[in-house]
């Protein structure tokens, strides 16, 4: 058996990147792309600031593993990331921006993406 | 009472001049379903936020003057901005990407320059010289915006929503008008019993 670590880093192999993980492409602010496994999540819980009660949210959120980037995304960066607009295989990309902070995993080796949905600027 | 008929003056008053700039929650042309509020960036709302009645200014008997105040929700949402063209281009190089991503808006700056752009373009209709009464046909006294506060840009999701409150008062004369009550016609209706007519049942 292996080191703790290694073991973390298999588990995130199998769960963010084996049968659960789809195509994500994370174009760096220096325009190079690099395409890597990770998984989507589309929505998350919020709370509605008129009524106080919980509401469901469109959020696409990324899970990537960091051993498998080739740049990692730091604060204040501006970087660009198309991910499918459904789990459907085959499903057409959409393009979103990272504008928000990362959200920590670091210490365990992976990060989460919460985007913004991009539109044609005028 | 009259604060009603100018709150909805109002709201007809931005509607008609919003030339599609922004939407107004009431405004009677447009509906409000799903293909409509998809679209919806920029909305504004109107209130009667309250009022007051100086005792010195009014009468029991006859009419008062109603210090009114309105609260205007302005709201705002949306998305990042980046020229799409260029980043969903697979022929595009790094370099013109990466020019792509530097002229992007990220979504927090867009909304609080599009909510700056709607609280002008509210504002001037408001107080604007044509606009004295608000759009109702009696004059509206002292129309004056006071107050307008913004509130930082808040996330929802994979938008963001920037809101702010603009309050507007006027003077208003308000009369004693006694309930709007219409009382129904009494009907006479006569039975016919066989021998002979009668007045029976009376119902109103």
């Amino acid at each position: 058996m292996g080191s703790l670590r290694a073991e973390i880093e298999s588990d995130l192999a199998e769960t963010l990147e084996d049968d659960f993980g789809m195509d994500v492409t994370l174009i760096d602010p220096d325009g190079n792309t690099q395409v890597v496994s990770g998984q989507v999540s589309y929505t998350t819980k919020g709370v509605d600031p008129d009524t106080g009660g919980i509401v469901i949210l469109g959020q696409t959120c990324v899970a990537v593993r960091i051993s498998s980037l080739t740049r990692v995304p730091q604060i204040k960066e501006r970087w660009v990331v198309r991910v499918p607009s459904s789990p459907v295989v085959g499903a057409a990309l959409e393009t979103y921006m990272l504008d928000e902070p990362v959200e920590h995993g670091r210490s365990i080796g992976f990060l989460r993406l919460y985007l913004r949905k991009a539109e044609q600027s005028a | 009472m009259r604060f009603q008929t100018v709150r909805d003056s109002l709201i007809q008053l931005l509607g008609d001049l919003s030339f599609g700039n922004f939407r107004v929650l009431g405004y009677p042309e447009h509906r409000q379903d799903s293909r409509a509020l998809s679209g919806l960036d920029r909305v504004v709302q109107v209130f009667y936020s309250g009022g007051e009645f100086p005792l010195s200014e009014g009468s029991s008997f006859g009419y008062s003057c109603h210090h009114v105040e309105f609260a205007l929700n302005l709201m705002v949402s949306g998305y990042a901005e980046c020229d799409l063209s260029v980043i969903e281009n697979s022929n595009s190089t790094p370099s013109e990407i990466r020019d792509a991503i530097a002229d992007s808006m990220i979504t927090g700056q867009k909304v609080d320059e599009s909510l700056d752009d709607l609280i002008n373009l509210v504002y001037q209709i408001i107080m604007g010289a044509d606009h004295s009464d608000l759009g109702d046909n009696d004059p509206v006294g002292s129309r004056w915006v006071n107050k307008i506060k913004k509130d930082p840009p808040v996330s929802h999701g994979d938008m963001v929503v920037a809101t702010a409150v603009m309050t507007l008062t006027c003077k208003l004369e308000e009369s004693l008008t006694g309930l709007d009550v219409t009382e129904c016609e009494s009907i006479s209706m006569e039975l016919d019993t066989g021998d002979e007519a009668q007045t029976g049942i009376e119902t109103t």
